[in-house]
């Protein structure tokens, strides 16, 4: 075959611009650890890298959501607890005073106490979290509870994002706890506050009937308080579980993107020097190459 | 008739035609990197034998022509190759820019704002009655409506700048045009009845029409005189022995893109070839000016304006705070009817840009607490919204698809690359100066040149010889 100089050179060109380019591209590969840095890398891995990211940003949002759910549970549960207790010596102070054994003013003194336990469990009633009223539904800007037992929140059920498709309930809608049901007004029974004030009346009252009908409804509102605690328990395990869970897939979730995304950096390391050893053989083969000429030994 | 002149005569032809040897050697090697060039050769004949006295005797040589090394099929097999290789080579070119847009690293693309916007409404359902979060789902919300007119500002820019380079390309081709022309009248010119051909000019012709098949999609022959008759697309007659047509660009009807324009015959009538054009460089550009990009561009709006109005639809519902607490059926968004200007016109409502107090999140009225459309608003993020694809899906889908485009479109460019270095590595084993091969033609030439010169001094001796007869 008769091989022309511009040929020769042509192809050494040719072949030094491709050692070039392969040591090039293992070398940013080496420099930003990544084996997609384009587009063009791998299209369908972008894809699947966005969808990673975008998960990963979600975990951690909805991490965010469980802490704060936590804390608001943490926060209506405690206020439950101390709703529990207060009803709990509430019961007691009836149980022993409506024992005829006591004297007038000693009911007098206990209907001072129930009177605090009212007003300890209006303000329990009227907590709030980050500045909203736990107990209120949505209307979480305006006191739920009003000292003399009206409900004024409404029925808003506060769902939060948890995980990807699932909201859970956070909040106990206050009603069910503080103002009885048309239902359970015809069975005869009070709204919470309701209760209290009519021990409180009674005891100052010197009403043994009376003292004796709230006692009874005491046991239904505690039933109540404990069913709503148990409720709450619920949710926060089921919460917890998923928090645990999140976390697992966040792991999973950023080992697989490492995997797509990233370089193999021993890999890239052993390209990079294999395409060094090529470009350098490659000039040196050039420049020999290069060399040789009839001219070189017509004198 | 013969007799010492003619021997010296025979002498000092062969000495030309050493020369000449000498000549053509030199003039190879100096163009040994000219672009285009073909080695030349010195054709030698015998010169027609005589009778005298009966006798046939050998009249020397003499140089019959100077030819230009050349496969013709293999330069047409290089120029069809060009054809593809412009085109795959402007279309890779012109969508190389796009890619940036798109990559991965850039951290304020669309998805990525998304993302932020969505975490924004996640804190807004945590805390719907909070004004900093209010304050932050908007300024997320800007960032999404800016990061969509942000990719259709880009791709605008960059569909300009192919076309500006449209139309340098068609003043090169023009001119291009012309030269051919202009050539094929030297050709002629400098055509005799001895050399049918003038390797020199041919070379430079044939590195124009090389050139020129890069960027337009024509076809060609060499006819009468070697002259060469270029036809272009929709047959379109580009140079005709020495008349040559126009090439020029013109706004399109709607007065945003050019269209290419021929002008061929004598009364130089307009041809728009914008869409014939099938090969070449051009083809390459107008494909991704006309369909890469408007795809792109369509996609952006199709995704703007599916995340505005699912986002508007689940707001309208909403009750805000304050003193939108009590009203519905406030926009989110606004974004233009023409799904043509849906990127470059999604803004946030004006009652959101005067008080984030008429986000509207809340599904009952008087309601600060109340979440429910918040939540409504993060389905979206899942929800199919773009009929059967969430947002998130569709943009990696129709970027993947970009992607891939490009990718083939890279692998196209290689191989027509490949092909092209191998035909031209042909061309240049027929073609090209190998200077080995013309120092040994030096050695050649040089010895034939002092062997013709030995015939002359003996011819000069024995004339001196003759001379000396009488005294």
């Amino acid at each position: 075959m008769r091989v022309s100089d511009k040929q020769r050179y042509a192809e050494a060109n040719h072949r030094i611009d491709q050692a070039k380019t392969d040591n090039s591209g293992t070398l940013e590969q080496l420099s930003t650890q990544k084996r997609v840095n384009r587009l063009s890398d791998d299209p369908v891995g972008v894809g699947q890298i966005l969808r990673r990211r975008n998960q990963i940003n979600d975990i951690s949002q909805f991490s965010k959501n469980i802490e704060f759910t936590k804390g608001y549970i943490d926060r209506t549960e405690a206020s439950l607890q101390g709703i529990h207790d207060y009803l709990i010596r509430a019961k007691e102070l009836a149980v022993n005073l409506s024992n005829g054994t006591y004297a007038a003013n000693s009911r007098e003194a206990a209907g001072l106490e129930v009177k605090e336990i009212v007003e300890g469990v209006v303000s329990l009633a009227n907590s709030s979290y980050n500045n909203r009223y736990v107990f209120g539904g949505f209307r979480t800007q305006t006191p739920p509870v009003t000292g003399d037992g009206q409900f004024t929140g409404d029925d808003g059920a506060v769902y939060l994002q948890v995980e990807s498709g699932t909201f859970r309930q956070i909040n106990l809608q206050g009603r069910t706890l503080f103002e009885p049901s048309a239902d359970e007004r015809a069975k005869g029974h009070f709204g919470m506050i309701e209760t209290l004030a009519l021990l409180r009346d009674s005891l100052r009252g010197d009403d043994m009937q009376g003292i004796r009908k709230a006692m009874d409804e005491l046991d239904y509102q505690m039933e109540k308080t404990t069913s709503s605690q148990s409720t709450l328990g619920a949710v926060y395990n089921a919460i917890d579980e998923t928090s645990k869970r999140l976390d697992l897939n966040n792991e999973l979730t950023h080992s697989d993107l490492s995997r797509i995304e990233d370089a193999d950096v021993y890999q890239a390391t052993t390209d990079f020097k294999k395409t060094e050893a090529i470009l350098q053989s490659t000039l040196m083969a050039s420049n020999k190459l290069l060399q040789p000429s009839l001219l070189n030994f017509l004198q | 008739m013969s007799g010492l002149f003619h021997t010296l005569n025979i002498g000092s032809e062969s000495l030309f035609a050493s020369r000449q040897g000498v000549d053509t050697a030199g003039h190879n090697i100096a163009n040994a990197q000219t672009e285009g060039f073909s080695r030349q050769r010195v054709n030698l004949e015998a010169r027609a034998p005589s009778d005298a006295r009966g006798i046939v005797i050998g009249n020397g040589v003499f140089v019959k022509n100077i030819t230009r090394a050349h496969d013709q099929f293999l330069e047409k097999q290089i120029n069809d190759t060009n054809q593809e290789s412009g085109h795959s080579e402007a279309r890779l070119d012109s969508m190389k820019p796009l890619e940036s847009i798109y990559s991965p690293e850039l951290g304020n693309g669309v998805t990525t704002e998304l993302d932020k916007f969505f975490n924004a409404i996640q804190d807004l359902s945590n805390f719907p009655e909070e004004l900093p979060v209010r304050t932050a789902v908007k300024e997320t919300a800007q960032n999404v409506a800016n990061s969509f007119k942000h990719v259709d500002e880009r791709l605008k820019v960059q569909r300009d700048d192919i076309n500006d380079r449209i139309a340098a390309e068609v003043g090169d081709a023009s001119n291009m045009v012309a030269d051919i022309a202009k050539l094929n009248v030297a050709i002629k010119g400098a055509e005799t009845s001895a050399a049918s051909e003038v390797p020199d000019l041919l070379d430079k012709q044939d590195k124009i029409l090389r050139e020129l098949t890069k960027k337009l999609d024509i076809s060609y022959y060499r006819g009468d005189h070697n002259m060469v008759v270029v036809r272009g697309p929709s047959e379109t007659l580009l140079v005709d022995r020495g008349n040559a047509a126009k090439l020029d660009v013109k706004r399109h009807d709607d007065g945003t893109m050019y269209d290419i324009l021929v002008l061929d015959g004598a009364a130089f009538k307009p041809t728009v070839v914008t869409n014939t054009n099938k090969r070449g460089r051009l083809a390459g550009l107008v494909e991704v000016r006309d369909k890469v990009i408007p795809n792109l561009l369509g996609s952006n709006n199709k995704m703007a304006k599916g995340f505005a109005s699912s986002m508007n639809d689940v707001h309208r519902q909403g009750f805000g705070l304050k003193e939108y607490k009590e009203s519905v059926g406030r926009d989110f968004f606004n974004i233009s009817d023409d799904p043509d200007q849906a990127a470059q016109s999604i803004r946030l409502d004006d009652l959101i840009m005067e008080s984030a107090n008429a986000i509207s999140v809340a599904a009952s009225p008087n309601a600060p607490g109340d979440n429910v459309l918040a939540n409504d608003m993060l389905r979206l993020k899942e929800k199919k919204v773009m009929g059967d694809s969430s947002l998130n899906d569709y943009y990696a889908n129709y970027v993947g698809v970009f992607g891939l485009d490009l990718v083939r479109s890279q692998q196209t460019r290689d191989a027509d690359e490949t092909l092209i270095r191998n035909l031209n590595s042909r061309r240049d084993s027929v073609a090209g100066v190998a200077m080995d091969e013309e120092a040994t033609n030096l050695l050649k030439w040089q010895a034939n040149f002092t062997a013709s010169s030995k015939v002359i001094t003996t011819v000069d001796e024995m004339i001196e010889t003759v001379l000396q007869m009488k005294r």
